[in-house]
């Protein structure tokens, strides 16, 4: 049977840069899609400075062409971070790998950029921009059937096969002259 | 042996202004001797030989005799009166230089030939005024400072003097102190354009808000100050630096990072994109697909920028119609774009300009 999954777990990429001490940390940066799902990327955004940081934007560059990202910034992502805080674990884009893939099953890189700073955007202000920190993050996409099967499917396939096996190996004992 | 007569002939003297320079008396004798002069008025003038010097204002009289010898009897004594008029001291002002308004109140100094004080009074008030000695700035114009003298009983008012220079525009102080560093793909905001003056009015910056500076240290940020009150205060300009750093390399070598800068023109509001690549690979191909303010596109799109090189950026200028909402409302900004063998994406709070 052939593999389904042409699947590759890499290290944890998840890197930050900092400006006053923002730091983007993933929980797992480095997740493998199959066509047709959707990837969750959560994280924690840290504050390990000592002013109070507005995060303004975000930006999201993902290398390949078989993806559709949703940014959750508007709706995960916390106005300001005070000094010394950090948010709770929060989903910060989805990707979702289409079905079926428009490019070779391979692993493909991506950053997330944290935009802010010591302003929110106000009527007079434009709100700061600057490139507070960044996580890289990477997919890996299998080809094939669209769907992992679930462990109790695989489990009982396993099983079958090796039931199979033992009765064919047993049936030979019993019966030389089919051997 | 009979001694001989003698007569003095002294003529008149003419009156004298207090403060004339002393001046000498002649008087001849008939028998040819020398003629001696005195002062019947010392309090008024003095006599010394034949110099007479004005000490007050009043009536000097200087009496001439002849003592005689053993030739000539003593003349009898002749007297010669004038008028010690008042002086007219002369003032020593000297001239005064140019001052910025906003200058430390300041001392002004003069001389009186008589010795007396100096009084000092501004002629220009809405310009300058003056309290004793102490000149003080009010407005930008043409300040007047009148020395005078008034005089006593020895000496008349001496002539005033006035002396004028120009109060110019105050200079305000700009206080700029040099922005922390950033890391490049972040765009240039209140969090480093933040000069500050010491008069109200307005600061234009270059580069402008909104700027992605390349990579580098020590890049020039300038501003020109203009005062609220331009009549009082001079514009201002200023400068300070900034080091810009690298990003972390994204493993993909490329990151493109989106900024905006948002103007209402006629009404829309115009959207200037700047999207800079921040890692190490250039991007090719780059093309904005999508942007939306709030949940209005923006036209026109798509365009292609072409390759933005690594740590290069490129702009694309769109817009929304003015019906995406009022100044000052809070909204979104979305944009969306790919690249050669991959996608970008923008999400950003705005507040509607």
């Amino acid at each position: 049977m052939k593999t389904l999954l042409n699947v590759l777990v890499l290290g944890a990429l998840a890197t930050a840069g900092a400006w006053g001490g923002i730091v983007v940390t993933l929980d797992d940066p480095s997740q493998t899609g199959h066509p047709g799902q959707t990837l969750q990327f959560f994280g924690v955004i840290s504050n390990n400075g000592d002013d109070t940081v507005f995060m303004n934007g975000d930006d999201l560059t993902l290398a390949g062409l078989s993806f559709t990202t949703n940014d959750l910034f508007f709706t995960t992502v916390p106005l300001s971070l005070d000094g010394g805080s950090s948010s709770d674990h929060i989903e910060l884009f989805d990707v979702t790998v289409s079905d079926p893939l428009l490019d070779s099953p391979a692993k493909y890189l991506g950053s997330y950029t944290l935009l802010g700073g010591a302003d929110a955007p106000t009527d007079t202000d434009p709100g700061s921009q600057d490139n507070l920190a960044s996580a890289n993050f990477d997919v890996t996409t299998g080809s094939g059937a669209t769907q992992t099967p679930e462990p109790s499917t695989g489990f009982l396939l396993g099983v079958a096969l090796v039931s199979s096996f033992i009765v064919k190996f047993l049936g030979c004992r019993a019966n030389p002259s089919n051997g | 042996m009979t001694q001989g007569s003698q007569t003095i002939t002294f003529g008149s003297l003419s009156s004298q202004a207090l403060g004339t320079a002393p001046f000498t008396v002649s008087a001849t004798a008939s028998s040819g001797l020398t003629v001696s002069f005195a002062s019947t008025t010392t309090p008024v003038c003095t006599v010394s030989g034949t110099t007479v010097t004005l000490v007050a204002a009043g009536t000097c009289s200087i009496e001439a005799t002849q003592a005689g010898n053993a030739s000539y009897a003593a003349a009898t004594p002749v007297t010669q009166s004038f008028q010690v008029t008042a002086g007219s001291p002369i003032i020593t002002f000297g001239p005064l230089s140019s001052q910025a308004l906003g200058t430390a109140p300041f001392t002004v100094s003069a001389t009186a030939s008589s010795g007396l004080t100096v009084s000092f009074a501004s002629t220009t008030t809405p310009v300058c005024t003056v309290s004793g000695t102490t000149v003080m700035l009010v407005a930008v114009g043409q300040c007047s400072i009148q020395a005078t003298q008034a005089g006593n009983a020895s000496y008349a008012a001496a002539t005033p003097v006035t002396r004028s220079f120009t109060v110019s525009k105050a200079m305000p102080t700009i206080t700029w102190s040099a922005p922390a560093p950033i890391t490049y793909g972040g765009a240039l905001g209140n969090g480093q354009l933040n000069a500050s003056a010491s008069v109200p009015g307005t600061f234009v910056y270059v580069p402008p808000a909104g700027t992605v500076l390349p990579v580098g240290n020590g890049q020039t940020l300038s501003v020109t100050f203009t005062p609220t009150d331009a009549t009082d205060y001079a514009t201002a300009a200023a400068s300070t630096t900034i080091n810009v750093n690298a990003a972390p390399s994204p493993p993909s070598g490329i990151n493109l990072v989106v900024t905006k800068v948002l103007t209402r023109t006629g009404g829309n509001v115009v959207v200037q994109l700047t999207v800079s690549n921040t890692g190490g690979t250039p991007a090719n191909n780059v093309t904005l697909t999508s942007v939306k303010v709030g949940s209005l596109a923006a036209t026109p799109l798509p365009q292609n920028l072409g390759t933005v090189g690594a740590s290069a950026s490129a702009q694309a200028t769109v817009s929304v119609p003015a019906s995406v909402g009022v100044s000052g409302a809070a909204s979104s900004l979305t944009a969306a774009g790919t690249y050669s063998g991959g996608t970008f994406s923008l999400s950003m709070r705005i507040t509607l300009p």
